[in-house]
């Protein structure tokens, strides 16, 4: 790959700052464009198009010859920053397990900025994820939406524009964590109760604080009405496809819309009812069996919610297939899924999830200059990565050519 | 569908002479599923010949041609070989040996009531086998056979110092004598943090320590020779076990005493490129025959295990240095053992997710392993490494496991399309497959 001066004058109809020119391109929203070429003006995508003319004076002129670029990866279910490399107990940042509601805390407060799994995960493609906390809690905490920009603070990686987000979860992980409290959860009952009692108490504290004596500010309940007003989205981490009709059950008689299921592992039985709940599902392609939530998991999930319209995000919950997301996409392809539906799933589907698809999500004139470059097709599982950009800055570039035999 | 069909006792149908009418279960069944014809999904045994596919040779080249297969094993291949079925170029390969996994020793890994694959009774217990804790009609094996796998090399699982004995099975056969190959194919040692535990070793000086200790003890009645006798062992296939005066001994006695003669192999568990030296410095000292199991830092003394001879059991090939117990891990592990010259096949070290085995090679391929080498190690490698003839390779003479698929083997987005084990087709229905179907279209 060459990165060239250009001095040559050519017409200008728009001002670059950089231009990537005879790319494979895949926008993922449009058709595939060969010969493609992508302009970025100030950190936004300017122009994409087939051979488009590159602007006099464009300082940075890349030469994609022979290689694919795609909208940056993002996943919607990462826990980066909170369990920070190298693993080790006092890293456990991940899980307030002092009470089963915890809407106060947010996993931005635990982020390890200097996490190196955050450049594991840039080189693999991925220019956003969402930080959550775990799944201990029936209401975890709220998540941190961030681009992964090379940066010493938590300030230079938060992706600003992106609404806020909170993580809630049912089923095994709650009642297992707090079985031994007197107050519980100790089953599915239970949960599904706690979050009942906790969207009630959030009510019966607004109706107090509007009162003349109103009782302290409390951080979680204030949180939980921002639940109810529908200004935060709300990730709900459940398996089970009884999980998910029970979470609608109390989400519904609030008209709280829940913006995903996080894992979704038995989606697939009760597709018909999350897609005309507007929910999306973030899944694995392939893990079933480490736990009996988990066990009915089955490898073409993502692909019948794909086909029953439901916005479907390939996530990773791991800082290891994080890296290799279009690999985790290929798989879906393997069941059956279209090439350019699968790609959806780690692009423009979880961009939709976290309500972020304005900015990011596919190559787009006015989106975010979020882009990468693909030694092949992205769901080859030989072809690696060979650079990224984010806002239009280039933050990842692979250090030498492997020589290889092949 | 028995529910559907008369209900008749074994004496109706005596009576009757209706066998097809009263297929067994019938008489009890209620909300049973059908008996299966075969529970195991293995198919009966028949001559065929497949052809226009690719295939892939031990070498790991590829040819386009067929197969032919007689009583079991393959008679001919090769761009030669016409007619039977025409695969439309699928590609076909060898059967893929996971050199290290968990499959069929747990159902659900959070599930204590289905695990069998840790004997945490004692941080050491060299007689504990796989084999007795293996299920050839667990859950996990067919999902395991829908990513092309035929063969395994059992680990019992644990983080102990000696958790047990490793068996090589093959996924096909309804009870273990059937299905297991080798029933002690190896003991497995853990070196490092992962041979700690609270009634063991506390830390790697422990872990030699008692290693040390209990490679000691071992009375060897053939004296002083045995250690020389092993070594020029290695070098050529083992000897069978000649019959010895172990009668006397327990079987964890007898175990050691295998291992001291290298007809029990060693298979170290390691990762720490200083946990790998540690391994070789044993298996040199003691004349063992040994093998590493992971080798994540492996490239740090690529040269030093291929001076060695011992192979490595490589993986899981993604990896991380992720925390103190590999900080050195790379993605280009592989490409580089194999420079060096070392002898390696894959392993998952999975259960549930075994079958992604070829997608892993796939990764090790695009961090700069050559395509073939990352080919002859999902499977023709593992024949010499277990010195096990039964272990598939697409060769005259070989036993017929092999599995079709649509498109270049270590590719996710290419299906494995049939798999054929000793000559027999085996069904790649799962439970993943009878769920896919019962929800195909929502009632």
């Amino acid at each position: 790959m060459m990165v060239l001066l250009v001095a040559t004058a050519l017409p200008a109809a728009v001002a670059a700052d950089l231009a990537i020119i005879h790319a494979r391109v895949l926008p993922v929203d449009a058709a595939p464009i060969e010969d493609g070429t992508v302009l970025v003006t100030g950190g936004r995508i300017e122009a994409v198009g087939r051979a488009l003319p590159v602007p006099a004076g464009t300082p940075l002129v890349v030469d994609a010859t022979g290689l694919w670029l795609t909208p940056g990866f993002i996943d919607v279910h990462s826990h980066m920053g909170v369990y920070p490399w190298p693993s080790a107990d006092a890293h456990a940042d991940g899980n307030e397990m002092t009470d089963p509601v915890t809407a106060r805390v947010w996993a931005g407060d635990s982020v390890r900025v200097e996490d190196p799994a955050f450049a594991y995960a840039r080189a693999g493609g991925v220019t956003a994820v969402q930080v959550l906390p775990g799944s201990a809690n029936l209401v975890g905490g709220q998540s941190a939406v961030l681009k992964l920009r090379p940066s010493r603070t938590l300030d230079g990686m938060l992706f600003r524009e992106a609404p806020r987000g909170i993580k809630m979860a049912c089923g095994e992980n709650p009642k297992r964590v707090y079985k031994g409290d007197t107050d519980g959860p100790s089953t599915r009952m239970g949960n599904v109760a706690g979050l009942r009692e906790a969207f009630g108490e959030a009510l019966d504290y607004r109706a107090a604080r509007a009162r003349k004596d109103p009782p302290p500010r409390d951080p979680d309940l204030d949180v939980l009405l921002d639940v109810l007003d529908g200004k935060i989205r709300v990730h709900v981490h459940c398996y089970r496809h009884d999980d998910i009709e029970a979470i609608y059950r109390v989400m519904d008689d609030h008209r709280v819309q829940v913006a995903s299921f996080q894992h979704g592992l038995e989606a697939y039985k009760v597709r018909d009812i999350i897609a005309a709940h507007g929910t999306g599902v973030a899944t694995w392609p392939d893990w079933w069996g480490f736990k009996m939530e988990a066990l009915d998991g089955i490898p073409d999930n993502a692909r019948l919610l794909k086909e029953a319209g439901v916005v479907v995000a390939t996530h990773s919950d791991s800082p290891v297939t994080v890296q290799t997301l279009g690999v985790e996409a290929a798989k879906l392809v393997g069941t059956g899924l279209d090439p350019a539906r699968a790609l959806e799933t780690i692009t423009l589907d979880p961009a939709r999830m976290l309500g972020v698809e304005r900015w990011v999500g596919s190559i787009t004139p006015g989106k975010h200059a979020d882009l990468v470059l693909h030694t092949g097709d992205p769901l080859d599982v030989t072809s690696v990565v060979q650079q990224v950009w984010i806002d239009g800055q280039s933050v990842y570039r692979r250090a030498s050519e492997v020589k290889d035999a092949r | 569908m028995p529910v559907d069909r008369p209900i008749c006792s074994r004496r109706d149908a005596l009576l009757l002479g209706a066998a097809a009418l009263c297929v067994p279960g019938a008489a009890f069944a209620s909300a049973d599923p059908p008996v299966p014809e075969s529970l195991d999904g293995v198919g009966p045994l028949s001559d065929f010949t497949l052809s226009n596919a690719t295939l892939v040779l031990p070498s790991g080249d590829t040819v386009v041609g067929g197969v032919r297969v007689e009583a079991g094993a393959i008679a001919d291949l090769g761009p030669g070989v016409k007619g039977g079925l025409d695969l439309g170029g699928d590609w076909l390969a060898a059967g893929i040996v996971d050199c290290g996994n968990a499959v069929g020793t747990f159902e659900v890994g959070q599930e204590g009531s289905s695990r069998d694959d840790d004997e945490a009774s004692a941080a050491v217990t060299p007689d504990a086998r796989i084999r007795d804790g293996y299920n050839p009609l667990s859950i996990t094996i067919p999902v395991a056979r829908s990513g092309g796998l035929t063969h395994a090399l059992v680990l019992p699982g644990g983080n102990r110092l000696v958790p047990g004995q490793a068996a090589l099975v093959r996924y096909a056969g309804e009870s273990v004598p059937e299905a297991v190959l080798q029933p002690s194919a190896g003991l497995l040692v853990r070196l490092g943090k992962g041979g700690t535990s609270g009634d063991g070793p506390r830390s790697r000086m422990g872990v030699a320590m008692r290693l040390r200790e209990l490679l000691d003890a071992v009375k060897l009645p053939e004296a002083a020779e045995a250690t020389e006798e092993s070594r020029r062992r290695r070098k050529a296939p083992p000897a069978p076990p000649a019959p010895s005066p172990d009668a006397d001994l327990s079987p964890a006695e007898r175990a050691w005493r295998a291992v001291r003669r290298g007809t029990l192999p060693v298979l170290f568990a390691a990762d720490r490129a200083d946990d790998l030296v540690a391994a070789l410095e044993l298996t040199k000292a003691y004349g063992l025959r040994a093998v590493l199991v992971g080798a994540a830092e492996g490239w740090v003394v690529a040269d030093a295990i291929a001076a060695a001879g011992v192979p490595v059991l490589l993986g899981p090939v993604n990896v991380q240095p992720d925390g103190f117990g590999h900080p050195l891990a790379r993605k280009d592990n592989a490409a580089r053992l194999h420079a060096a010259g070392v002898r390696f096949c894959f392993r998952s070290g999975d259960n549930h997710n075994a079958r992604q085995l070829r997608v892993l090679a796939g990764m090790a391929v695009a961090h700069g392993l050559p395509r073939s080498a990352a080919y002859a190690a999902l499977g023709a490698h593992a024949r010499a490494i277990f010195n096990e003839p039964a272990l598939p390779r697409l060769e005259v003479g070989s036993r017929a496991s092999f599995f079709r698929c649509a498109g270049e083997i270590i590719q996710p987005r290419h299906p494995v399309r049939a798999l054929w084990i000793d000559g027999r087709p085996v069904s790649l229905e799962s439970h993943q497959t009878r769920l896919r179907e019962r929800f195909s279209v929502l009632r």
